[in-house]
């Protein structure tokens, strides 16, 4: 995972950024992958960057995952760039269309993972804001709920009810429009 | 020593035996992201779930009211009913509130009989092109459900009461939440008539309380099957100050005009328009139309000089009284998607006969993409129009019969095209091939006449399935003299 970006082939022009994980990992990456993430494109437009960014929040596991991601959506995002200015295809729909796709395809298999590792991921994209990933992240939790009671959500993220039988009856009281 | 090993021990099974809750350790900022995501009613329904979820629903940036959410919680509670897991809650907490009603402000009463106001009006106002309620909201719903033992009446009964729930949502919600906070709102009913202009644009007496927050941080509405008036436009242009997306789905539409300056993206689809409908937006960057339809009586004129996407997708037939557009400097990538197009009748609709004013107003496009455009794109005497920016051209479904005068208006017209794409074109019916070359090139090549300088750079690709395209090329060949050989590709599809 360290040789991350070397085989990249528009690493060579471009200038690298190390990430430090929480547990002292070094991950290098191109800046156009970095940049993914808000926060690390704050630091480099504060010039705070030589010698590494340490990323205190965030494990070498996860932040494996995080740059895979930026990766991807960084190459995406240059292609798109590429194909409308240049206009070197017509088709250029098309082509948006089977770029769209491919990612999303990734972005299923990327959603893959334990329920502990997402909450993780959504962590760490907040902490980097990394808006897509964060919205990718946060829906696959919302899907999961989506049309589940508040019993089932309960049981399925062992969400502890703590409120007495009376508050929940009130609560449930005032919102009664939303129950009935 | 031994009670608190018993204790870490206790803590260690408790911790094995009850998995950590990841979902409500995360911060409110997140948890509102999620909620943002479902659809309002369940999102309000995470107040019961515990303490740390039991206000987080009232801060929510963004809502989605949907009709099908009432509906599918009908089918899913009659599905539930067999293996009683949901019904028992409903009835329990339905019990215990009736008489309380949803008095939890007083802005409740204020809101029933304002509701009740509009309704009365609705009787006296309403023109005779509102929809059969009953029967526009349910027509799908009551042949698809399949109860055994319910009768229709009863199932027509289920459906009202279904909608009445529906709205008594929506009107208490609204009453909770600041609207006027909101990021994204998006409202989807099904023939939802005068009330939802409540909502969507408080303008009548009794809804000081929503208009009093003065403008609105709103950047996204969504509404689907919403009827909009004049008062709807208003509140766009008066109230909704940082409007950026805004998406009519299925919408009515009777206005006159609406403008506003903070709007980047429009979305209308399948949009009935029903009187003359001005729409001003400067700073407008994407306008979508996708289907809908107008009446010959009123054009829909859209001002958007500032826009750089343009994406027209339109059955010809429908908009009888035209779509007129101002000239739009800044645009980029432009299509236009012409449906059911058959020349014999193409004339009776504005919009069919005005292609060429079309193309005047997308003339400074860099990329523009054409299907469904007819044999008489350029009227009866062609004034040219150049499209000096045009880099990509993009002709998909075009009729080009009228011996390749619309290609040859596009060719001449663009002194700066990189590639032309010509995608399951007609092209006309050629002379037999014994009469040789000659003839086709005699034929045709006026048309092309002064294509001599065109663009040395210039890419061609013919993609074509039961047309002869190969005399084409010759055609161009023959007409261009700079055009390369090998610039041209041939594709053939099925």
């Amino acid at each position: 995972m360290a040789s991350a970006g070397s085989g990249d082939e528009k690493a060579a022009a471009a200038a690298m950024i190390t990430l430090i994980s929480s547990d002292n990992e070094k991950f290098e990456v191109t800046e156009a992958t970095a940049t993914l993430s808000q926060t690390i494109r704050h630091m480099i437009e504060d010039g705070c960057t030589d010698g590494g960014v340490p990323l205190p929040n965030v494990t070498s596991k996860i932040l494996a995952r995080v740059i895979e991601y930026c990766k991807k959506h960084a190459t995406a995002a240059a292609g798109e760039e590429g194909s409308s200015s240049s206009f070197s295809d017509a088709a250029f729909l098309e082509v948006d269309r089977a770029f769209l796709e491919e990612l999303e395809e990734f972005d299923d298999a990327f959603l893959e993972v334990d329920r502990a590792t997402l909450f993780d991921l959504i962590l760490a994209a907040n902490y980097l804001d990394i808006k897509g990933l964060l919205n990718l992240t946060c829906q696959k939790v919302a899907d999961s709920v989506k049309g589940k009671t508040p019993e089932q959500i309960r049981e399925m993220y062992n969400i502890v009810n703590d409120l007495t039988p009376e508050e929940e009856a009130e609560i449930r009281r005032e919102t009664q429009w939303a129950f009935e | 020593m031994e009670p608190a090993e018993a204790t870490r021990k206790r803590a260690r099974r408790r911790r094995r035996g009850r998995r950590p809750d990841l979902l409500s350790a995360l911060p409110d900022c997140l948890l509102h992201v999620i909620m943002s995501s479902l659809k309002a009613r369940q999102a309000v329904q995470t107040c019961v779930l515990s303490s740390r979820w039991r206000d987080l629903w009232r801060s929510v940036p963004c809502l989605d009211i949907d009709l099908d959410e009432f509906r599918a919680e009908t089918a899913a509670v009659r599905r539930a009913d067999a293996e009683c897991s949901i019904s028992d809650h409903s009835i329990a907490s339905s019990c215990g509130a009736d008489s309380l009603g949803s008095s939890d402000d007083s802005s409740d009463s204020e809101d029933s009989s304002s509701a009740s106001d509009v309704n009365s009006s609705d009787s006296e106002n309403d023109d005779s092109s509102d929809f059969n309620l009953d029967s526009y909201c349910w027509s799908s719903s009551s042949s698809s459900s399949s109860s055994s033992e319910d009768d229709d009446d009863v199932n027509k009964d289920k459906q009202w009461e279904d909608w009445e729930k529906f709205e008594d949502f929506t009107m208490n919600l609204m009453a909770c939440c600041n609207i006027a906070q909101l990021d994204s709102f998006r409202l989807h009913t099904a023939g939802w008539l005068r009330r939802a202009m409540k909502y969507c644009a408080p303008d009548p007496p009794g809804h000081g309380k929503l208009l009093r927050s003065g403008s609105w941080r709103l950047k996204r509405l969504h509404l689907g099957r919403v009827r909009l008036d004049d008062r709807f436009a208003k509140h766009i242009s008066s109230v909704c100050l940082s409007l950026e997306d805004l998406e009519l789905q299925d919408c009515i539409c009777q206005i006159q005009s609406v403008t506003s300056d903070s709007l980047k993206n429009l979305v209308l689809r399948n949009c009935t328009w029903r009187s003359l409908s001005e729409i001003t937006l400067p700073s407008l960057k994407a306008l979508v139309i996708d289907g809908g339809s107008n009446t010959s009586d009123c054009v829909l004129v859209i001002l958007t000089p500032a826009v750089a996407y343009l994406h027209l997708a339109v059955n010809v037939y429908c908009f009888q009284g035209g779509i007129s557009t101002n000239e739009m400097p800044s645009l980029a990538k432009t299509s236009i998607h012409l449906r059911d197009h058959r020349d014999s009748e193409f004339e009776s609709s504005k919009l069919g006969g005005d292609q060429f004013k079309l193309l005047c107003s997308v003339s400074n496009a860099t990329s523009l993409e054409l299907s469904g455009v007819g044999k008489k794109v350029l009227g009866k005497e062609p004034t040219f129009q150049e499209f000096t920016n045009l880099r990509n051209l993009l002709l998909g479904s075009c009729d080009l019969r009228n011996k390749f005068r619309t290609l040859g208006f596009f060719l001449q017209s663009s002194p700066n095209l990189e590639k032309l794409t010509l995608r399951r074109c007609k092209f006309p019916a050629y002379p037999k091939k014994k009469k040789g070359k000659l003839k086709l090139i005699t034929t045709f090549s006026s048309e092309f006449h002064g294509l001599d300088f065109m663009c040395e750079k210039l890419k061609v690709e013919i993609i074509y399935n039961d047309v002869d395209a190969r005399k084409l090329v010759k055609l161009l060949l023959h007409a261009a003299g700079n055009l390369s050989k090998n610039n041209i590709t041939l594709t053939k599809v099925n």
